[in-house]
C-alpha cells in the first residue's frame, strides 16, 4: 500500500511539473523547485499525517520525479511518457543502492536515466523498422 | 576544442549514469527481477543516446560565472539543510524558487538568464547529506567540478530532465572519490 503512494507521487509530480513548466510556462527550475518547496513545507509542518515511512519518503521522491517534469515539451511531448517515467522513477528508488545513499544529485540521475528510458521509448516506437512491422500485420490478416 | 569538450562531458555523464546503474546491479545480484529490469533499461538508454540532440556553441570566458552560482547555490542549500535542520527537500526547493526569480531583476542581461539551472545544480549538491559531506570544503570543491562539468556539457542533454542532477552527483562522487584517495 505505502509503496503504491510512492508510485502515485512519482507519476502525479512529473505530470504536475511538466504542466507548470511547459503549459504554463514558469520554466523549469521554478516549476521544479516552487512545487517541492511546497511539497516539503507541507510534510515540515504535518509529519504526523502520515505514517513516519510516508512522511519521510514523500518529498524525497516527489522531488526526484519534478526531475523528470523539467524535460522540454520538445523533447518528451507526451504526458503519457512522463508519466510513465515518473513510474520508472518510483522503481529505480525503490531499488537504489544504498552505496550511494545521501549522495547530492542521486535523484537526479535517477531522473535523467527514466527520462532517457522514456525517450527512446518514443523513438523506438517511431523508427521506420516497427512502422513496416505495423504496416505489415494488417496486410497478411487480409490474406 | 568544441567537439572534444563535447565528447568529454558526454562520456562524464554517460559514466556517472552507469556507475549508478552498476551500483544497483552489484547490490541486486540475487533479485533476478531487478536485473532483468536494468538489463532492459540499459538497452533503452544506450538508443537514446544515439539519438539526443547536441548543439554547436562556443565556450567562453564569462561561463566561468557559471561555476560561482554553482557553488554559491551549493553552499546555501547545505546551510539551510545541514545547519539550520530543514533537510534537503526544503533547502533545494526554497534555493531554487528564489534562483528561478533571478532573471528578473535585469530582464536583458544574458548572464542572469542562465543563473537559474546553475544555482539549482549547486543546490542538488547541496543536497548531500552530512554523513557523506563532513564539512562546507567538501560542497565547495563538489559544487565547483559541478560547475565545470556544468559548462563542459553546455551543447549536450539540453532540456533534458535530470540533467543538472546527474551533473551534480558527477560533481560529489568525483570530490568523494579524490577525498577517498587521497585520505
Amino acid at each position: 500500500m505505502e509503496i503504491s503512494i510512492l508510485f502515485f507521487t512519482g507519476i502525479i509530480s512529473s505530470i504536475l511539473t511538466y504542466v507548470v513548466n511547459n503549459k504554463y510556462r514558469q520554466g523549469a527550475v521554478r516549476a521544479s523547485a516552487g512545487l517541492s518547496l511546497l511539497v516539503g513545507l507541507f510534510f515540515y509542518f504535518f509529519p504526523e499525517l502520515f505514517s513516519h515511512y510516508l512522511t519521510k519518503n514523500i518529498p524525497i521522491v516527489f522531488i526526484g520525479a519534478t526531475f523528470i517534469g523539467m524535460v522540454s515539451s520538445k523533447i518528451l511531448p507526451s504526458y503519457l511518457l512522463v508519466g510513465f517515467s515518473g513510474f520508472i522513477f518510483s522503481i529505480i528508488y525503490l531499488n537504489a543502492s544504498p552505496f550511494f545513499k545521501g549522495y547530492g544529485g542521486a535523484l537526479g540521475t535517477t531522473a535523467a536515466i527514466s527520462v532517457l528510458v522514456s525517450l527512446s521509448l518514443a523513438v523506438v516506437s517511431k523508427s521506420e523498422k516497427i512502422k513496416r512491422i505495423k504496416k505489415y500485420r494488417p496486410s497478411r490478416k487480409k490474406k | 576544442m568544441t567537439k572534444i569538450f563535447r565528447r568529454l562531458s558526454f562520456f562524464i555523464l554517460i559514466l556517472v549514469q552507469f556507475v549508478f546503474l552498476f551500483a544497483i546491479f552489484f547490490d541486486k545480484t540475487n533479485a533476478p527481477l531487478v536485473l532483468l529490469f536494468l538489463g532492459i533499461i540499459s538497452v533503452l538508454i544506450s538508443l537514446a543516446y544515439l539519438k539526443s540532440p547536441r548543439q554547436e556553441e562556443r565556450y567562453f570566458i564569462k561561463d566561468l560565472y557559471l561555476i560561482l552560482f554553482a557553488v554559491t547555490g551549493a553552499l546555501s542549500t547545505f546551510f539551510i539543510n545541514i545547519e539550520l535542520k530543514f533537510g534537503p527537500v526544503i533547502a533545494a526547493g526554497f534555493i531554487g524558487t528564489l534562483a528561478s526569480f533571478v532573471p528578473s531583476i535585469n530582464r536583458k542581461s544574458k548572464l542572469l538568464k542562465e543563473a537559474p539551472p546553475a544555482i539549482y545544480c549547486g543546490a542538488f549538491v547541496g543536497m548531500t547529506s552530512a554523513s557523506v559531506a563532513p564539512n562546507l570544503k567538501f560542497i565547495l570543491l563538489a559544487g565547483i567540478i559541478a560547475g565545470s562539468i556544468l559548462i563542459l556539457s553546455k551543447n549536450i542533454f539540453n532540456g533534458f530532465g535530470g540533467k543538472l542532477g546527474t551533473i551534480a552527483f558527477g560533481g560529489v562522487a568525483i570530490t568523494s572519490a579524490i577525498l577517498y584517495t587521497l585520505l
